[in-house]
């Protein structure tokens, strides 16, 4: 919750600096960002083990990296961000996407292999998203509704458990029709993510159907006429269609656009984090180096776009660059 | 089963006197009663094998026939909505449904009331289409769903113009400039596409060969610069910073490196000016709605005017698509381009699991069978092997995880690969580790196929061979093998098939999303069964659960099994041919 | 009873026997009889002499204290019905009988005055020096020219020029060379029943053993190929000493110099060929062979 109201202040300054209003896809990318030159002497290989929904993210970076040194070997493992510590840690990957911040007895385990914290680069944005079939009338959400379509303990204050989508206030034949929940597997950094900032940590229902992928929820709500599920915005299709949520119980709905990301206004807007294994004051060798720059040039913002995530602004890329040297 | 109750009681009476009456009983009993023929038992066999068949083959062609159309070039539909937008795309599914009084609640007053009444004049359903309308960069969508209340008006314009890039997806729109040099040479849409299709081949011949260079060229040079890096590396870990071995290493790699800083920028001048020359070239679209698009030729992988081909161009489009998708490598995180890393891959790992595990196999089987003493020792460990068939696959995979990769690969690395460590060369997964693992996997495979077998060779054989004077080792070797091997062909082909099917451990021992570097290639020491691979079977997963344009991948989706089933088929196809040939040369008939 | 019978009678069973098959009856009750070995054996060079030789199959006795001897370079022929132990017997003359774990034996067998059984003998080495032909076919799943060189190719034997030698001779001895002289190469199970079978005796004596032993060589063939087979025992006689089973009284009274009949595990009668089925010393010889019983 902490790190949330964070990255809303840093969004919200953020929002004035940059005023993201361009419908085009492709200009969203800052133009103050720059493009990629690449440089010799780069050469080996890179394993990346960690977040599925940053998979493509992982692949497209790669493949636009890979279009400057083609020599480079490059290994992407997306199987949840839990499993990027461990993989940091037992020093069989390089670089380790998240689509959560580290928890602190993650931080803790890498700290005492090493003597220092991991570092966090914070790579893009994405909003979670809740999807509905596309046939579904729904309007907007409260993330308390939310909580109590989802969860036993109804932790956000919600009065009475939502099992219909009567219950929501739709009428006809979906009055009496039973919510049916998608969700991801434990090991999904999205899974957590939904748990701490829609549940505001309670649990999950034993009725939610945990999903392999990021892309499977969606396909399941897609064919599922009475379904709800929650995953990355990048993974929207035609057969389904993104619920506008509100922070509060009698909040207006607010829509999972990009100009309500950077604002902060969105409630269940995250950072997407790559971490690597940085000594601080020390160098990065040249391969980790120039994955780094090539993340937050202006190509691997474009690839995040493509991805359907949305690019970091000039100013956070300069910051995390400079946490690990470079510039 | 019916006669024996029959003929029992019948021998039973013999001695007992009561013969004349046995043999009416038995004929009442077999002529009155149904089960007596059997009828039954061939209707519950035959139907079990005809919903067995039914579910392959319907399976099989759901399979073939997606697989199959994927690739055909779809025609291009302009829709304009009542609300007046226009889209452009192709068509890829339609449904027919009963739309809810919401859905015109949103629209206009006077477009909800015709909709309303198209849709009253139908019976209250409607019919609505999923339109691929790609131009991702500029809508923010690829596909977009139809309902035909909706659209004012639908044509086939006769200029729309397919672009398959190399990123963003796919482009819909009308040709309207051809550009060199940033001016227009060509505006109207048939000259446009004479100069395209002129350009196109030596753009993208210019396009692979700097490709090729930078592969090869750069790459020969990043190379030897990690070579000197990695000895410099070994020498400061063997002999400290302050050894004379150290500090020439330190400065081999120097000159290295300052040899390489200058080919590199060579090459990259030559690298440089394809790609000026390549840049001079774009093309002008104009998407449905109006706004103007200016394409690099070199982004281009493909493009066609969809309404106005021949069927001849069609075919060719098709089978082009067809090459790309074997020899190519993926793009856009794997939703486009070709699957020949994977291709590559799943072959590579099957053929090097066969040649592990049949060996193994049969020596195993050759103890059991041949050597070992039956007793409750034996059948213990034959329980064993044939419990271990039932494993689920991922416990392999774990174990695989645990002791090829972390226990043995890391001992590797330790003693062989210290210098790169902490990164893993062997100390995590790869291709070697996947195929050793998998071969553990259909090691019971092997091993019951064999035993089988080895059973099965005649009893006489062996007595005519050890009454030769033939020892057990020579009775084995030369008799028994050969006249088993169809049977420990068999098994190989089942823990083929088994093996190239199996996805689940593969995921902890080393198939990954990416990995365009091949197991196999031209790079000393040409076998790197370190890498990690991609796997057809993988792939599939990836596609289906994980890809973000999940619509653009569910095509692939089918494309890949089918071809996943046809590798398969042949590498059993290859199997059986071998066997049979076998077969004939070692257990013909006898008269 | 026979009153010819000079033998010495040692008839175990408190009475008796009298009637046509008594000997029999008391072997059937668990008794034991002498055998009646006929004194023109005693003349002949011996091979093989059996002396005590018992043999059970775990609990069961299949054999009973058979004491004979094979004259060297004849065609000797055994007879009997269906389980008296003749292929047992057989099969303990090249030690067969060791690849079955239950069996044990006694008593021994003494090939060119050396025993089979010590414990020092090389029974590999022993197998070498027999052949042996089985009752069934059975041909390696090989080429014809493999298949007779086998017993030298397990020795080692690598040169051309000896190894086509063999072939030959072997091939020719077995009456097979015309037939196959095209088709060495080929597979021997394309071979046709007769042709496998005498490929199999080319097999046997391929390493010119001191004994070839016929486990009823004929008894899957039809009557044209048991004759080849006939006619190919009476070439091999005088080289080779032969040690025949068969149920076929004909081809045991036309190629076989000496003829011993058995009985549930015992020798009963033994004697030249012609003696014993003219004029046998004993009753049930006579009935056996005129086939009035069994
Ligand atoms: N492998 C064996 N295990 C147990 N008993 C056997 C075996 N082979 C043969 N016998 C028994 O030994 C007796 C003699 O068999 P066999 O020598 O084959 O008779 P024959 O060849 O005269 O017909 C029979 O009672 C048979 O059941
Ligand atoms: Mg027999």
């Amino acid at each position: 919750m902490q790190s949330k109201q964070l990255f809303k202040g840093i969004l919200a300054g953020l929002a004035v600096i940059l005023m993201v209003t361009v419908p085009a896809v492709a200009q969203m990318v800052d133009p103050d960002l720059k493009g990629y030159t690449p440089v010799s002497g780069v050469s080996g290989s890179i394993k990346s083990v960690g977040s599925d929904s940053m998979n493509n993210e992982m692949t497209l970076w790669a493949e636009g990296f890979l279009s400057f040194y083609p020599n480079v070997q490059i290994e992407i493992e997306g199987k949840g961000s839990s499993t990027a510590p461990v993989a940091l840690i037992a020093g069989t990957a390089q670089f380790g996407p998240m689509s959560r911040a580290m928890k602190a007895k993650e931080i803790d385990d890498f700290e005492k292999r090493y003597g220092y914290k991991p570092t966090a680069l914070r790579t893009s944005i994405d909003m979670l998203a809740v999807y509905v079939n596309k046939d579904n009338p729904i309007q907007g959400l409260s993330l308390q509704q939310l909580d109590a379509i989802f969860s036993k303990g109804r932790r956000g204050g919600a009065t009475k458990d939502i099992r219909t989508w009567g219950d929501l206030g739709l009428t006809g034949e979906w009055a009496n029709a039973p919510i049916s929940l998608y969700g991801r597997n434990a090991a999904s950094g999205t899974y957590g993510f939904f748990k701490e900032n829609a549940l505001f940590g309670g649990d999950y229902k034993d009725e939610v159907k945990e999903q392999p992928g990021s892309s499977s929820v969606v396909q399941g709500v897609a064919r599922d006429k009475f379904g709800i599920g929650y995953s990355g915005i990048g993974y929207r299709t035609a057969d389904v269609r993104v619920v506008a949520l509100s922070p509060t119980a009698d909040g207006t709905p607010v829509e999972a656009s990009p100009e309500n990301a950077y604002t902060g206004e969105y409630p269940l807007a995250r950072f997407l984090y790559v971490y690597i294994n940085h000594r601080p004051g020390s160098q990065l060798d040249p391969l980790r180096r120039e994955f780094v720059r090539y993340i937050f040039s202006r190509q691997g913002q474009e690839d995040v776009v493509k991805d359907g995530y949305y690019p970091v602004p000039a100013l956070i890329a300069e910051e995390d660059l400079a946490t690990v040297g470079i510039q | 089963m019916n006669s024996n109750p029959a003929a029992t009681p019948q021998t039973d009476d013999v001695p007992s006197g009561g013969a004349p009456r046995a043999p009416r009983r038995r004929a009442q009993r077999s002529s009155s009663s149904l089960l007596a023929y059997g009828e039954p038992m061939l209707w519950l066999t035959g139907g079990a094998l005809t919903i067995c068949l039914v579910m392959i083959i319907g399976l099989l062609a759901l399979i073939f026939h997606q697989g199959i159309t994927t690739f055909w070039p779809a025609p291009l539909v302009q829709i304009t909505t009542l609300e007046d937008r226009t889209f452009m795309g192709e068509v890829t599914r339609e449904e027919t449904f009963a739309p809810a009084a919401t859905v015109f609640t949103q629209l206009a007053p006077e477009v909800a009331q015709q909709a309303r009444r198209t849709v009253a004049a139908n019976d209250g359903t409607a019919h609505r289409r999923l339109v691929r309308i790609g131009n991702f960069e500029l809508t923010g969508d690829h596909f977009n769903w139809f309902s035909d209340f909706m659209i004012r008006d639908e044509r086939r314009p006769d200029w729309a113009v397919t672009v398959e890039r190399l990123s963003w997806g796919r482009f819909y729109g009308f040709p309207a400039a051809f550009l060199v040099d940033g001016a227009v040479v060509a505006d109207t849409p048939a000259e446009v596409w004479e100069r395209y299709e002129a350009h196109h081949n030596e753009i993208r011949k210019r396009w692979r060969q700097r490709r090729h260079l930078e592969t090869h060229a750069i790459g020969k040079l990043n190379r030897q610069e990690e070579k000197a890096r990695l000895e410099m590396r070994t020498a400061l870990l063997q002999h400290g910073p302050d050894a004379a071995r150290y500090a020439a290493a330190l400065e081999r790699l120097e000159t290295v490196q300052r040899r390489s800083q200058i080919e590199t920028a060579r090459l990259r001048e030559q690298i440089n000016a394809l790609n000026t020359e390549n840049s001079r070239y774009q093309l002008r679209l104009v998407t449905a709605d109006g706004q103007e698009k200016n394409l690099a030729l070199e982004e281009i992988v493909r493009a066609f005017p969809a309404n106005r081909l021949s069927l001849l161009e069609k075919t060719s489009i098709y089978l082009s698509r067809w090459w790309e998708f074997f020899s190519d490598d993926p793009r856009e995180a794997n939703s486009e381009g070709g699957v020949f890393p994977a291709i590559f891959g799943t072959v590579v790992m099957t053929l090097v699991m066969s040649l592990a595990v049949v060996p193994f196999g049969v020596l195993a089987a050759l103890y059991l069978r041949e050597y070992a003493k039956a007793g409750p020792l034996i059948s213990a460990v034959r329980i064993a092997i044939n419990n271990l068939a039932g494993v689920p696959s991922i416990v392999f995979g774990v174990f695989g995880l645990g002791f090829f990769c972390y226990f043995v690969g890391g001992t590797i690395d330790q003693l062989f690969f210290s210098a790169k460590l902490p990164s893993p060369t062997y100390g995590t997964g790869g291709i070697l580790w996947a195929s050793l693992t998998l071969a553990l996997l259909t090691l019971p495979v092997v091993i019951v196929a064999t035993e089988e077998a080895l059973a099965a060779v005649p009893g006489s054989m062996r007595e005519g061979s050890y009454a030769c004077g033939a020892s057990k080792w020579q009775t084995i070797k030369r008799i028994v093998l050969p006249r088993a091997m169809p049977g420990i062909m068999t098994g190989m082909i089942l823990a083929m098939a088994r093996g190239a099917g199996e996805v689940a451990p593969l995921m902890l021992v080393g198939a990954v999303k990416l990995a365009p570097e091949l197991p196999v290639d031209t790079i000393f020491p040409f076998l790197h069964p370190e890498r990690s691979f991609m796997h057809l079977g993988f792939h599939i997963f990836d596609l289906g659960f994980q890809s973000q344009n999940s619509e653009a991948a569910k095509p692939m989706v089918f494309t890949t099994t089918l071809l996943l089933i046809v590798i398969i088929a042949s590498l059993n196809l290859g199997a059986v041919l071998l066997r049979n040939r076998l077969r004939k040369k070692f257990i013909s008939g006898v008269f | 009873m026979n009153p010819t019978n000079s033998n010495k009678k040692a008839i175990n069973s408190p009475n008796p026997p009298s009637g046509v098959s008594d000997r029999l009856q008391v072997i059937a009750n668990g008794g034991s009889v002498p055998a009646e070995i006929h004194p023109a054996i005693h003349d002949e060079d011996s091979v093989l002499d059996i002396r005590d030789f018992r043999l059970w199959y775990g609990e069961a006795q299949a054999l009973f204290d058979i004491n004979f001897s094979i004259p060297r370079g004849k065609v000797t022929a055994m007879i009997g019905p269906s389980g008296c132990g003749k292929s047992t017997l057989l099969r303990s003359v090249n030690r067969l009988n060791d690849l079955i774990d239950s069996v044990r034996i006694s008593g021994d067998m003494i090939l060119n005055g050396r025993s089979i059984y010590e414990p020092s003998v090389d029974v590999i080495e022993l197998r070498k020096r027999m052949g042996m032909v089985f009752q069934k076919s059975n041909p390696f799943p090989m080429s014809i020219y493999e298949n007779v060189i086998y017993p030298l190719r397990i020795d080692g034997e690598r040169n051309h020029g000896v190894l086509d030698e063999v072939c030959e001779r072997s091939l020719r001895g077995a009456a097979l060379w015309e037939e196959v002289k095209d088709r060495l190469h080929e597979s021997a199970l394309g071979l046709s029943g007769g042709q496998q079978q005498r490929l199999c005796i080319a097999r046997a004596i391929s390493a010119e053993p001191d004994v070839l032993l016929m486990d009823e060589p004929c008894s899957a063939l039809d009557p044209l190929a048991t004759n080849k087979i006939e006619e190919l025992i009476d070439q091999l006689k005088g080289d080779y000493t032969i040690l025949i089973v068969t149920h076929n009284m004909q081809q045991a009274a036309r190629s076989s110099d000496y003829t011993a009949f058995m009985y549930l595990g015992h020798v009963v009668e033994y004697g030249p060929t012609e003696t014993l089925f003219q004029k046998p010393l004993l009753q049930e010889t006579q009935d056996y062979v005129t086939g009035r019983f069994g």
